[in-house]
């Protein structure tokens, strides 16, 4: 992903903040400017919770070249507290006692390895409470 | 319109072949099949994902034409591992258009010149980029997602996707076009390596090289398949937008569109060819499709309910686990395995008086559906 690609979610990356439709409620995680429930464009951003619960997981073992320095890692679908459903990943926690429906805290990290000549990428991970 | 003619490569590793090669080998067997003459072809529809990211070429339908020495219209289309079927699907619209006579619909996918790492990166780009490869999201782990999810909610686990594997080889074995032709035991599944928990490296469909074609025309001719319809739907990309990950909304409404037009219900339906690209996949389509209620097709393997001479026959051509997948080509072979079926040419697995068959194949984690049904009676 290129510097400018990162440099314009880095606020939905380090801060968890979405969007909101001021119209329907509907809540986007990373921001976005159209509501595809209600067909409004009147979104506004909103910090969202950094707590949540598993929705789904997946401990992968077979990794793509930017992340084979920490594979295995696990993957998860993240439901936030009175926020959306989110995509990340679950770290500092051990692979076998992560169950659907246990409570989650964000945390900061590294999300992967840089590719040459690009810039390091950080973001939000998540850890069992 | 009808279906006239089909080809189709041998699905594998073709080292010896470039992407043009295959589909060119499948190009002139439909050709050849459908007792036309290549200037008769009035325009030319590629479903290709990878050449792009892969084979660092683009502009497949000029590439395609002009080598079979044509000049007409054509273009490319991609829908990750949907291009294949929305290829099919572009020529039947065009057909229906009622501008040109006969076309011809080819998949193609090149995949095993590359080191696995980079076709693993390629598939990836199927899901959404900055919500989920970002995060480290492969392919296969988008599926282990809805596969964690299904467990949570229905009461079965992975001996009963181990089935859906053996079954699919069973009928791979009777294939020989198929990628990996021979059968397998519920251990081979259980106890191969885990790619992305719980999905071993059984559940997971491989990486093929392999082309596909067929001849759609507005005459029929005698053997001729009638396409009675042809849908397409989407729904988001990334998981985290769905309203369920348990079941893929796009097949239902591509389904019920689909079964509407050709005016048949399920009952009507002798067979199936589904997207298994994983286990879970097979098991999912037949609940969206209406075979099942939601969280009741686990069984269905299992139980020997979808066997090429049981009730409900899915995947006669192995799959996409048995068979490969070579993902442009992939919805056209579907298309093909349906059409050998019903004109009684699949030897070691045919179905028995199959009149009426489907196909269901799915872009990416299930943004883009496409479903056909296709009849021996024309
Ligand atoms: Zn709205």
């Amino acid at each position: 992903m290129s510097i400018i690609q990162n440099w314009r979610l880095y606020e939905s990356r380090y801060n968890l903040v979405g969007s909101v439709c001021r119209t329907c409620g509907k809540q986007y995680f990373p921001k976005s400017s159209f509501c595809s429930k209600c067909g409004s464009d009147k979104l506004t951003d909103e910090t969202f919770s950094k707590e949540g619960t598993v929705y789904s997981f997946s401990k992968v073992n077979v990794s793509p070249y930017l992340f084979q320095k920490q594979t295995p890692y696990v993957v998860a679908l993240i439901k936030l507290k009175n926020g959306p459903l989110i995509t990340s990943q679950i770290v500092d926690s051990e692979a076998e006692k992560i169950k659907i429906g246990q409570k989650v805290k964000a945390v900061f990290r590294k999300i992967s390895d840089e590719k040459k000549g690009e810039i390091i990428s950080y973001g939000i991970k998540f850890r069992l409470l | 319109m009808y279906i006239i003619g089909t080809g189709l490569t041998k699905f594998g590793e073709h080292f010896e072949k470039s992407l043009l090669d295959l589909a060119l080998e499948a190009s002139v067997e439909a050709v050849k099949e459908s007792g036309l003459e290549l200037s008769q072809i009035d325009a030319v529809v590629v479903g290709n994902m990878l050449s792009d990211t892969l084979s660092s070429q683009g502009h497949l339908g000029a590439l395609l034409s002009s080598s079979l020495g044509l000049n007409v219209e054509a273009f490319r289309v991609e829908a990750a591992c949907a291009s294949g079927g929305v290829a099919f699907k572009k020529g039947v619209d065009m057909l229906k258009a009622g501008q040109y006579q006969n076309i011809l619909v080819v998949g193609a996918e090149k995949m095993c010149d590359h080191k696995s790492s980079e076709v693993v990166a390629g598939l990836t780009n199927a899901a959404h980029a900055e919500k989920e490869s970002f995060y480290g999201l492969t392919f296969p782990s988008v599926y282990a997602l809805m596969t964690q999810r299904y467990f949570y909610q229905y009461s079965i686990a992975s001996k009963e996707l181990a089935a859906v594997a053996v079954k699919n080889h069973y009928h791979g074995a009777r294939n020989n076009k198929a990628h990996f032709p021979k059968e397998i035991t519920i251990d081979t599944v259980l106890k191969s390596s885990v790619v992305a928990e719980p999905l071993t490296l059984f559940d997971c469909s491989p990486i093929s090289d392999g082309a596909a074609a067929v001849v759609l025309s507005l005459e029929a001719k005698p053997e001729a398949v009638k396409v009675l319809s042809s849908e397409i739907a989407t729904d988001s990309v990334a998981l985290q937008d769905r309203q369920k990950i348990t079941s893929i909304k796009a097949t239902k409404i591509a389904a019920k569109k689909a079964y509407k037009n050709a005016d048949v219900t399920i009952k009507d339906i002798d067979m199936l060819e589904v997207h298994d690209c994983f286990t879970i996949a097979e098991v999912i389509a037949l609940e969206d499709l209406g075979f099942y209620k939601e969280g009741q097709a686990g069984q269905a393997a299992k139980l020997g309910h979808t066997y090429y001479n049981a009730k409900l026959p899915v995947n006669t051509s192995g799959g996409l686990k048995s068979a490969g997948h070579p993902v442009g080509a992939t919805g056209v072979k579907q298309v093909i395995e349906i059409v050998h079926q019903l004109q009684g040419r699949a030897e070691g697995r045919q179905v028995n008086k199959a009149q009426l068959g489907l196909t269901h194949n799915v872009g990416g984690s299930g943004a883009t559906a496409v479903v056909s049904i296709l009849s021996s009676n024309i």
